[in-house]
Formats: structure tokens, C-alpha cells, sequence
């Protein structure tokens, strides 16, 4: 044989790593095959499971009589609760309550349970979806369980769901854990506590007084996006601050008339983000006496500053478009001109 | 020649075959885990808008120079796609063509006078427009100065915290940006995605998107059908496993844009503006010590056009190459860097000395044991060894490649396209590789003699405007 005749050991060495590149490409060839035919198999059965449930959810959803099982087939569970998710997504009211009744009456409760402790990631989340639609109150610990999980997506979706299904256990549970958690992007903490706002309002109202200096910035940035006001002599309070992110959410969030002198004196201020809220909040409580120091603050040096001030000079209500375009006439800044400009132009159709 | 300089040769072309190897096939396992880690996402997808409500709003930056041919087929498909909030930024730079008569035409351009924002410098803007019939379409017409440049204006023009390089000439899947945005949703230090790149040449297209994946008849685009799935699947995606991925196709990327802007933007005159930017975020970001992830979503998201012709094959090769070489040696200082990590310590001196030198080494290797062959310096057991071991390795990597390919996306349904993909796994490795290897030195000596790089020009069928691919 031809490895008896090879005696210098690099030979041999290269001779053994090319027959077991040759037996391993062998095995791959063989595993590419059986998991074509898994794949096939698996298609077959899925396809099969989607025949039969599809015409029974169709029935179900025209309140028809359909024949089904007294329970779901454990090979089914994946199939019938994906097509039941796609049907929620397209049906209200009777036809709504119809799909939620047969998921009830095939035992999705218990397979959602049995899911959303056991289950893969994928089963989690598909469990959690199908409990959000049912309101089930017996998922509700295994919510609050997954909704403190590093995993993001699980947890997520598991607290729009606990919002759904108990939105005063989500406020007084989750909510405050958010606002410390800065893992959570602040949009994605508004999105998910948006259908318990109400709920928050007191929660996160009273967290106000308590929570640490590092933590009030994410706190305000909840309250205005969720459209928790403050009043304002709570806001004249903030104004005083010495974070930038705190005084950025004071400014988001001034209304009143009240605070207009306070808003005047950080038009200047070093930080452009406080200059352009600044330029914001006079856009809506400046009276006409501010033009001269909001067309001022269009030949900031900081684009956004610029544009958010042209924005803001626009959308004031005693300037008509005519004074606008007359005021980007006459600016002496190239800057302020340009940004004026591209905000009527953005303002009206393109001409 | 003295025997032990023969055999030093031998001993090192071996080892260096064996390392090279042994490297991929690391990658590759890699890769294995990190495609059962996902395998949850099968079920995800089936699922209705998982994401829906938390997705970032996405700036598309679409730089087109002289592609009067698919401008207007690529925005069309473009605006179709499946995403809650995004706009598309083309621009123009200096085309000599139709281009922006063909944008004016198809999608009433009219001008904007817009203010821009000049974050990283760029060559100047001549005008921008907007799109009475899309309002999140506008086109900034530019005069020219390269692709990155055009990418630079485009990240300038852009209002969105993400944004999103395309190029002018790619098809995307419709879900595509709601796949390679996901990472971002899952991580907030996240700060650049990038997809999978397929081959197009043999599939079906159709009102601007792929509707029937296939194979090419094309022999030349048949071995980049493979390369393409070893390339992605376990190269890249094995690297993202370790956090040590230093390249993201220009075909299809998303950026965190104030990463980008911080890092100074793309390079101008710079052939692989792609890579040289992801492995400048990398050097950059772990100067300043900040935490951050760049992550491959493997899914098949974007199809593109391969050359079909020795010639722009040969071109795109040489490109590719200097790119290479540009982007390390722009970057040298995160090898073996202080707080170098992964991409410092192991992704970097990896691509420098397999993928960088590697044409050296491979042809030189060749042409060494031909040379000893024939002159009776090494036996012919020692020769048909060593091309024994060095196509059976090469067949071994790209079968582990479509290993990958059946356990994650199926994207070839027949069994006679297994057989046929199979087929070419074989025949690439007998002058296909070798002949690609030269074209890389040939890339390596240009850079070296650092002759001038302007925008790419590639001979292509066109097929993707014509709707249907052959």
C-alpha cells in the first residue's frame, strides 16, 4: 500500500491530513443529504398541519361549525399557534373573540405555560405573543419572569404583554426597574409602558423626589415621552439644575408662559443641545418681542441649533409665511438665510 | 540547491497550507455554533412584526456614479421595501451619464434648497432634490471625488441616528432592513451590521426583487456562487462569533452614524472604503476604550451581480486586493495593540498573513513544488502529496461552506442544484484558484507600486434592470 512506502514523516503526515480531509468531506456530503431530507420531511408536515387547521380557523372565524380535536397534537402546537398569530394579526371583534375561544378550547393556556417555562427562545416568544392576544392572567409570573432577562427581545415583548394583560402590576412592577436599567434605549421603555400610562403617572410621579441625581435625566426623558407633565413650579425647580440632561427635559417639556424668562436665559448656554430645546421651547411660548433673539441664534455655529430655531420661527403662530420669507431675505448670515429656506421649502409642497 | 533550503521550502509551504487550513476550519466551527445559537430565529421569522414598533428610523445612502442603466429599477425596489420609517439618499457624484436625468425622470425630482450639514468633508454639493411623488427620496448631485466621498455627502445629507450604504446596483430582499437592523434593537452598543451577500447571475428578478433563487450557467459566476458561500457564511460569520469581524460589504451595511462621523467617515481615495472604515471604528473606538459590537447577520438579505467574463472578474479581483492593502496598512496600529482585543490580536494578523500575503505564499507554494518537481529536487509522491492535501483541504472548506448553507437558509431547493454547487467545489480548485491567487498579487503589487484609485467599472449583464436573470 502506498503509505507503507512512505517513510519520511512529512510525507506521511501530509499523506494522513489528506485522507482525513477525503473521509470529512465524505461525512459533510453525507450530513448535507440528511439534513436535505429532514428539511423535506419537516416541510411535508408543516405543510400537512397548515391544511388541516387552516379551513378549521377559517370556519371557527365565520362562527361555522368545524369539525377539530379536543386537544392540540404536541406536533401541531408550533404549527397551529404560528397560523393562529397570522389570523390575529388580520381579524376584530367577533371574528377576534371566535380565534381567541378556539385557542382556549384547544389548551393553548396550558401549551403557553408549558412554553414560556420550558420552551426554546423562539417557543418563549411565540408564547408570550399568543398570551398577549388571549389576556392570560396565568402567564402573568412568567411574564414578570422573562421581563427581567438580559435578553432583550424575551423581555421586550414580555413586558408589552404583561402591560397588556395587567398594566397596574407592569407600572408598579417594571416601570421603576426601567428607569435604572440603562440597557433599555429610553425610546423602547416608552414604547413598551405606552399602555400603562396612566398607571405610571402616579409610580413614576412618585419616584421623582427619591431618585438618584444619575437616574432623573432617564426619568424625565420617560415622563415627556409618555406625556407625563410636570407642573411648573416643579420645572422652575429643574431649570436651576446642573445636568445638561436635566435641563434638556425641562426645556422638552416647557409649556407654561411662566417659564419663558427662565428658557431666555439658556439661549446662550456652552452646551448646543441646551441651545437648540432652548430655540425649541421659545418656538412655543416666545412672544413677538423673542424673534430678534431666535433670528440671533440662526447664525449659530451648530447646524441643529440653526435648524431647529428656523423650525421653530415658522411654526409660530403670529408669523406668517410672508414675514418668514422676508426675514430669510434680509438675513445678513448666509447660514440663517439657508436654513429659513429649507424650512419653508420642508414646510410646503415642493415647488 | 542545497537540500536543506529545499527542504526548509517544503516544510514551510506545508505548515503554511496547514495553518491556513486549520484557520478557516476553526472559523467554521465557529460559525456551526453560531448558527445553531440562532437557529430560534427560524420561528422568529415566521412570526408577524415581532420588531415592528421598536424599529430606528434608517437613512438608505445610495452613491451612483454613470448607472443611468439601474438607478431607477434599484430606487424603485428600494422604496418598497418593509420598514416603519426610512428615507433613501442618492447621490450623484459627477456621473458622466443619464444618471440624474433618469432620477428627474422617474421620480419628479424638483430642487430643494437644502441647508447641509457638513459633518465630514466632502467635495461640493452642486444641488439637492426631492421627490414630489416619495417624500423620503431626495438626490444630492455632487461633484465627483470618489465612492466614499459620495457616502461622506450622503451621511452629511442624512437625518436618521442609523444609516444604511447600498450600492446602486443591488437587489435587496423586502425585509432586509428589519433583519440586518435587529442587532441594534438587541444591543445598544451595537455600531455596525452588516448582511449576507449572494449571488444574483441565475436567479430570477422581478418588479425589483429576486422572486426564484438559482444557479448560473456561467462557469465563472458558478465559482463565485461558492466563494461567496464560504466567504460569508463561515468567514464572516464565524468571525462576528468572536467579535472579530473587520469587514462589512459596501453592497449592504448599517452604521450607527455618530460612530462613523466620530471616526472621521469614510476615506476618500480609497478602494475599500468598506473594510478600511469598519477596522478604522475598530482601532478608534478601542483607543477610547468604548464598549461596542459589529455584528454579521448571516441571513440572505442582499443579491448582487457577479461578473461573468475572465476580464472583469480579473478587474474586481486586483480592486478587492488593493483594497485589502489599503485597509490594513492604514490601520496598522491596532495589530497586537494595547487594548487590540480580538480584532487586534487575532482578526488582523489573520487577514495579514492568510488573506494579505496569502497570494504570495499559495502561488509561490505552487510554483516552488512544480519547480522542485521538475528538476528532481522532490519526489513525485512528494508532489501529488501536496496537491493531494492542498485541493482536498480546498474541497473540504467549501463543502463545510454548504454544510453551513443547508443547516441555516436552504436558498438552493433542487437536489441538482447540491450536485451542481458541489461539482464546482471540485473544478474551482483546478486553475480557478490559482488563477484568482495571481490576480491578487497582481492587487498586491499594484498597491505596492500605489498606482491611483478611482470609482470601479464592472462589465455587467444588466440583468437585474431587465427584470429576469439568466
Amino acid at each position: 500500500m502506498i503509505w507503507q512506502s512512505l517513510t519520511d514523516p512529512f510525507l506521511r503526515a501530509a499523506f494522513w491530513i489528506g485522507i482525513a480531509a477525503v473521509v470529512m468531506i465524505v461525512l459533510l456530503v453525507l450530513q448535507i443529504v440528511g439534513l436535505r431530507i429532514r428539511l423535506l420531511r419537516r416541510n411535508r408536515r408543516a405543510a400537512a398541519s397548515v391544511a388541516h387547521w387552516r379551513p378549521v380557523i377559517t370556519a371557527v372565524l365565520a362562527g361555522l361549525p368545524a369539525e377539530r380535536p379536543k386537544f392540540l397534537n404536541r406536533c401541531d402546537e408550533v404549527e397551529f399557534l404560528k397560523l393562529w398569530l397570522h389570523f390575529q394579526a388580520n381579524v376584530r371583534g367577533d371574528a377576534r373573540q371566535n380565534l381567541n375561544q378556539l385557542a382556549i378550547d384547544m389548551g393553548s393556556d396550558r401549551v403557553t405555560q408549558r412554553m414560556l417555562t420550558k420552551g426554546g427562545r423562539g417557543e418563549k416568544l411565540l408564547a408570550i405573543l399568543v398570551a398577549r392576544h388571549l389576556g392570560s392572567r396565568s402567564a402573568v409570573e412568567a411574564l414578570q419572569r422573562l421581563a427581567h432577562l438580559p435578553d432583550r427581545l424575551l423581555s421586550v415583548h414580555a413586558t408589552i404583554a404583561l402591560v397588556q394583560i395587567d398594566p397596574q402590576l407592569a407600572a408598579r412592577s417594571i416601570a421603576p426597574e426601567l428607569i435604572v436599567n440603562s440597557a433599555w434605549p429610553v425610546r423602547e421603555v416608552v414604547t413598551v409602558l405606552q399602555g400603562a400610562r396612566v398607571e405610571c403617572e402616579p409610580v413614576l410621579g412618585a419616584l421623582l423626589p427619591v431618585t438618584l441625581p444619575e437616574h432623573l435625566p432617564r426619568l424625565l426623558q420617560v415622563m415627556d415621552g409618555l406625556r407625563i407633565f410636570l407642573p411648573a413650579a416643579q420645572l422652575l425647580h429643574l431649570f436651576s439644575h446642573e445636568s445638561v440632561e436635566v435641563l434638556i427635559c425641562a426645556l422638552r417639556s416647557a409649556a407654561s408662559p411662566a417659564l419663558r424668562e427662565s428658557v431666555l436665559a439658556l439661549v446662550d448656554h456652552e452646551d448646543w443641545r441646551v441651545r437648540m430645546y432652548a430655540a425649541k421651547a421659545l418656538g412655543r411660548l416666545g412672544q413677538r418681542g423673542d424673534v430678534a433673539v431666535m433670528i440671533g441664534m440662526l447664525s449659530d455655529r451648530e447646524w441643529w441649533v440653526r435648524y431647529r430655531c428656523a423650525q421653530a420661527l415658522a411654526a409660530m403662530p403670529f408669523l406668517k409665511q410672508d414675514e418668514i420669507r422676508q426675514l430669510a431675505h434680509e438675513a445678513t448670515d448666509r447660514f440663517a438665510g439657508d436654513m429659513l429656506r429649507q424650512v419653508l421649502a420642508e414646510g410646503g409642497p415642493v415647488a | 540547491m542545497n537540500p536543506l533550503v529545499i527542504e526548509f521550502a517544503t516544510w514551510f509551504v506545508f505548515c503554511y497550507f496547514i495553518l491556513l487550513n486549520g484557520g478557516y476550519i476553526m472559523l467554521n466551527l465557529f460559525a456551526i455554533a453560531s448558527l445553531r445559537r440562532s437557529q430560534h430565529r427560524v420561528l422568529l421569522d415566521d412570526l408577524p412584526q415581532a420588531y415592528s414598533a421598536l424599529e430606528i428610523p434608517i437613512s438608505i445612502v445610495v452613491p451612483a456614479y454613470n448607472e443611468e442603466a439601474n438607478i431607477a429599477p434599484s430606487i424603485r425596489s428600494l422604496l418598497q421595501l418593509s420598514y416603519s420609517e426610512f428615507e433613501i439618499v442618492v447621490v450623484n457624484d459627477g456621473s458622466k451619464d443619464g444618471t440624474l436625468a433618469a432620477l428627474q425622470k422617474e421620480f419628479d425630482l424638483h430642487p430643494f434648497p437644502e441647508a447641509m450639514r457638513v459633518q465630514i468633508p466632502c467635495q461640493p454639493v452642486k444641488a439637492v432634490y426631492q421627490s414630489a411623488l416619495y417624500p423620503n427620496l431626495r438626490v444630492i448631485d455632487k461633484v465627483n471625488g470618489g465612492k466614499a466621498d459620495a457616502l461622506n455627502a450622503g451621511i452629511n445629507a442624512s437625518r436618521y441616528p442609523l444609516f444604511c450604504g447600498v450600492d446602486a446596483d443591488s437587489v435587496l430582499q423586502r425585509d432586509s432592513l428589519q433583519r440586518v437592523v435587529r442587532p441594534f434593537l438587541d444591543d445598544p452598543t451595537m455600531v455596525a451590521t452588516g448582511g449576507t451577500i449572494r449571488i444574483a447571475n441565475g436567479c430570477k428578478v422581478s418588479g425589483g426583487f429576486l422572486t426564484s433563487v438559482g444557479l448560473p450557467d456561467n462557469w465563472w459566476a458558478m465559482f463565485q456562487v461558492v466563494e461567496y458561500l464560504r466567504a460569508f457564511l463561515f468567514g464572516r460569520l464565524g468571525w462576528s462569533a468572536i467579535s472579530g469581524m473587520l469587514i462589512i460589504s459596501g453592497a449592504f451595511g448599517v452604521f450607527r452614524k455618530d460612530v462613523v462621523v466620530m471616526a472621521g467617515g469614510y476615506r476618500p481615495n480609497t478602494i475599500g472604503e468598506d473594510m478600511e472604515l469598519v477596522v478604522r471604528m475598530h482601532r478608534v473606538l478601542r483607543e477610547k476604550k468604548q464598549p461596542y459590537n459589529i455584528e454579521f447577520v448571516a441571513d440572505p438579505i442582499c443579491w448582487t451581480e457577479a461578473p461573468e467574463d475572465r476580464n472583469t472578474l480579473r478587474t474586481q479581483r486586483i480592486r478587492w486586493q488593493r483594497g485589502l492593502s489599503e485597509s490594513l496598512a492604514a490601520n496598522w496600529g491596532l495589530m497586537f495593540s494595547r487594548n487590540g482585543g480580538v480584532p487586534g490580536w487575532v482578526a488582523f494578523p489573520f487577514m495579514m498573513l492568510f488573506e494579505w500575503l496569502g497570494p504570495v505564499v499559495e502561488l509561490g507554494g505552487y510554483v516552488f513544488m512544480a519547480f522542485a518537481y521538475y528538476f528532481n529536487m522532490v519526489s513525485w509522491e512528494a508532489f501529488a502529496l501536496f496537491l493531494f492535501v492542498a485541493i482536498g483541504l480546498g474541497i473540504l472548506l467549501s463543502v463545510s461552506g454548504l454544510l453551513l448553507e443547508e443547516m441555516s437558509f436552504h436558498m438552493y431547493p433542487r437536489g441538482r442544484h447540491l450536485a451542481k454547487l458541489g461539482l464546482a467545489m471540485i473544478l474551482e480548485n483546478f486553475g480557478y484558484r490559482q488563477l484568482n491567487s495571481w490576480w491578487r498579487l497582481v492587487g498586491l503589487w499594484r498597491w505596492a507600486r500605489q498606482t491611483e484609485s478611482t470609482w470601479g467599472t464592472m462589465t455587467r449583464k444588466g440583468s437585474l434592470a431587465n427584470e429576469v436573470k439568466k
